[in-house]
């Protein structure tokens, strides 16, 4: 409270301020509580709750969990069914960079001043905004062996029909298509299209005077230019992408030939806690999960983080 | 494809040569040439869904395209083909409806492709009864040629029927496009639970939506601007658990409630928590029960929407954005009187309203696409939402892939007109919200 304005006396002004602190104190806590009881109770709880459970044996039906100590995750280690999960999760992230690319040349080409870009961008979203169990169900349809779109399409070009969901390396593909089909026109291609707005376009005129070529003004304009986007997009899909493919697998592939081939570590961890009943397994697998983004996004942060452009 | 150097580079026509003006219509014709493959390949599945959905049963499975209806002129009308099989020596025989007579609707069975000939003489016409094609057969007499390819038949029917005297074309089946729009109601009445599932997502997204909102705004707010002792190492707190993945406290998440009923029971000394919702409401005459779940624990709307009122990230992106909010006008406020609430509710939430929707279309879009909670907590029926409901559908439609499609195409569809009215504002706020978090 600077100053004395009303002529108080010291004393009283100091005690009246100690209550208005308080009062500040109070409404503080008082603002917080609705989300921290939920923070408490939903989120600090469970993940202190899951610590514990990963050094246990527990099927749900006995009570208390038996301590195992640290059997978990010497199982998982010994798992090869979750190293093979891990790969599968791994070799899905291989889409990443594609659908960064795609992003960026959909998000240039959008920057132009173009009749109905508008309508193209909304077309674009619109598999991102209605991503999820309904658009998972029009995949099914479109990879059926006999008379899905896709069959259909590449017999009418002379080509043989695949059965997408039967064979583990044609599901492996039509997984990342998907992926790439739902993901290439939205958020990126947004965040992208806001970055490409932000670049001051003399830096291309002064480009253009000098003659250089559109590889080079990509190169040491555009690309540089957009690096931080770049970053942001590559570690949100980094952190996204191990989490990723529950859906997925538990729509189109539980119980086919391909199941093996697309499970992933999201999966695998629900597999075991609501199939076979092991929470001790499952939470020590989610431990571990955790373990993967943690490291990926600190190797990102150090690595990348250091090449990146900031203004 | 094209020359990307243009698109790189500014577009100021007004000044160009007309080499160059040339050059910049060709580069636009190619972007719109590559674009619209793109939006084509976007949309292929949500029109071949469509179709699908449109389509009559069976029809899925045959090699066109569009939803198709054959007809047969019988007595100068055009009637649709109900059912079509296809005999030993290859002639198709369709199922016509006829009009209807006092009896009820009648069907005939009739083979467009030739006369059949029965005996060595070219008299009869058509074949089969009209009760399903195994129930043996009765023929329709050919009573006289009218003119070339018109026929005067005679049809005896299966036994307690009229006979009918009709005249037909030969070798002429009609196929119209004609939508099967049985097939949304089919499905609604099929799955049993859609109207019951809509009204779930409704309910818990809206409510999950505008606590979380709250909440997250009033802590945002909290940690923003207010002072208190651990306020800084709480954010922190708040910042770290936005690492850990949501399979992490999903299953501690899941016991907790499985186990709630009994340990509020028990911590209470009661068994007022293991009891199930039913509440009775007047529409029409009759008094309704509308089943609402436990009261906690598993297959409750506790289970759907509490765990989500609130939000480390939402708290997070709020935060960043009020920081932003100039803190003279909040001075102003304290100045003329307002509280901690007063300039949080007419400061604030006034002044973030563009952020605050943002939180808002990302929760909503969340919920209502979430998948794993709500299937891992709801096992009756009623409790399902949209798409559990959708998963437990296509258990029951198998190969009738029309159904399959009706159903999602009645649950795409109020998503897609939602996205295709605000999709500017929705786009616009998307982009705000990552740009600022």
């Amino acid at each position: 409270m600077p100053g004395n304005p009303i002529g108080v006396q010291p004393q009283l002004a100091g005690s009246l301020e100690r209550a208005a602190a308080g009062r500040r104190t109070l409404a503080g806590y008082l603002f917080l509580l609705p989300n921290f009881s939920g923070f408490l109770l939903f989120l600090l709880l469970p993940i202190l709750f899951s610590l514990v459970l990963g050094f246990c044996e527990w099927n749900l039906l006995t009570w208390p969990p038996r301590f195992i100590a640290l059997q978990n995750y010497r199982r998982l280690i010994a798992d090869i069914n979750f190293w093979h999960y891990v790969f599968n999760t791994i070799f899905f992230m291989l889409g990443i960079p594609f659908g960064i690319i795609g992003s960026l040349m959909l998000a240039i080409l959008l920057n132009q001043k173009l009749r109905l870009r508008n309508l193209y961008r909304t077309i674009f979203f619109l598999p991102t905004f209605t991503a999820g169990v309904a658009l998972l169900m029009v995949w099914r349809w479109l990879l059926n062996t006999d008379y899905g779109l896709m069959n259909r399409c590449l017999i009418a070009a002379g080509l043989h029909g695949v059965d997408w969901l039967n064979r583990p390396w044609a599901a492996r593909f039509a997984f990342l298509l998907m992926g790439f089909w739902t993901g290439v026109g939205g958020y990126n291609m947004i965040l992208y299209l806001a970055a490409l707005q932000n670049i001051n376009p003399e830096l291309y005129e002064a480009a253009a005077v000098d003659g250089t070529s559109w590889w080079d003004r990509f190169r040491h304009i555009t690309w540089p230019l957009v690096s931080p986007t770049t970053f942001f997009i590559v570690i949100i899909s980094i952190i996204g992408g191990f989490q990723s493919g529950f859906s997925a697998v538990y729509l189109l592939a539980r119980d086919t030939n391909s199941q093996e081939a697309v499970t992933t570590i999201d999966y695998y961890i629900y597999e075991n806690a609501y199939h076979f009943y092991r929470m001790g397994y499952a939470s020590a697998i989610s431990w571990f999960l955790f373990l993967l983004v943690f490291v990926f996004t600190l190797i990102n942060w150090r690595y990348a983080g250091s090449r990146i452009h900031y203004d | 494809m094209t020359d990307p150097a243009k698109i790189l580079g500014p577009l100021d026509d007004t000044a160009a040569p007309p080499s160059a003006r040339r050059r910049r219509r060709l580069l636009a014709l190619c972007s719109h040439c590559f674009l619209i493959v793109v939006a084509v390949t976007m949309l292929a599945p949500f029109v071949w869904m469509v179709l699908t959905a449109l389509k009559p049963p069976g029809q899925a499975m045959q090699n066109n395209w569009l939803p198709t209806r054959d007809f047969v002129v019988v007595d100068g009308q055009e009637r649709m083909v109900t059912q079509r099989a296809r005999l030993k020596d290859g002639a198709g025989v369709y199922r016509v409806r006829l009009a209807a007579s006092a009896a009820g609707p009648r069907e005939m069975d009739v083979s467009t492709d030739r006369l059949i000939s029965v005996g060595g003489s070219e008299t009869h016409f058509l074949l089969t009864t009209g009760e399903g094609p195994a129930a043996g057969t009765a023929s329709a007499t050919l009573v006289r040629k009218l003119v070339p390819e018109k026929f005067e038949v005679h049809y005896e029917g299966a036994a307690g029927q009229d006979p009918i005297t009709a005249t037909m074309d030969e070798a002429r089946v009609i196929t119209r496009i004609s939508p099967q729009w049985d097939n949304f109601p089919t499905a609604w009445t099929m799955s049993g639970v859609f109207g019951r599932a809509f009204i779930n997502s409704l309910l818990v997204c809206s409510l999950v939506t505008l606590g979380q909102v709250f909440t997250s705004s009033l802590a945002a707010y909290a940690f923003a601007r207010l002072e208190f002792p651990g306020r800084d190492n709480l954010f922190m707190a708040y910042l770290a658990t936005m690492m850990v993945p949501g399979a992490v406290t999903m299953i501690p998440l899941f016991v907790i409630l499985k186990s709630l009923p009994t340990l509020l029971n028990f911590l209470f000394h009661t068994d007022w928590f293991g009891v199930q919702l039913f509440v009775k409401y007047w529409l029409a005459s009759p008094v309704r029960e509308f089943y609402g779940g436990r009261l906690v624990g598993l297959d409750s709307y506790f289970a759907l929407i509490v765990p989500g009122l609130f939000s480390a990230y939402g708290t997070f992106m709020l935060r960043q954005f009020f920081l932003t909010v100039p803190k003279d006008l909040e001075d102003a406020a304290r100045i003329d009187g307002c509280g901690a609430w007063g300039v949080y509710w007419n400061v604030i939430v006034p002044l973030s309203k563009p952020a605050l929707a943002v939180l808002a279309i990302l929760t909503f879009m969340g919920v209502w696409s979430d998948f794993m909670w709500p299937m891992v907590t709801t096992s009756t029926p009623a409790m399902q939402t949209l798409p559990v409901m959708l998963q437990a559908f296509m258990g029951i439609t198998e190969t009738q892939w029309e159904l399959l499609m009706a159903g999602t195409l009645m649950v795409l569809g109020p998503v897609i007109v939602v996205f295709l009215i605000g999709q500017r504002y929705i786009i616009e706020g998307i982009r705000l919200g990552s740009v600022k978090g």
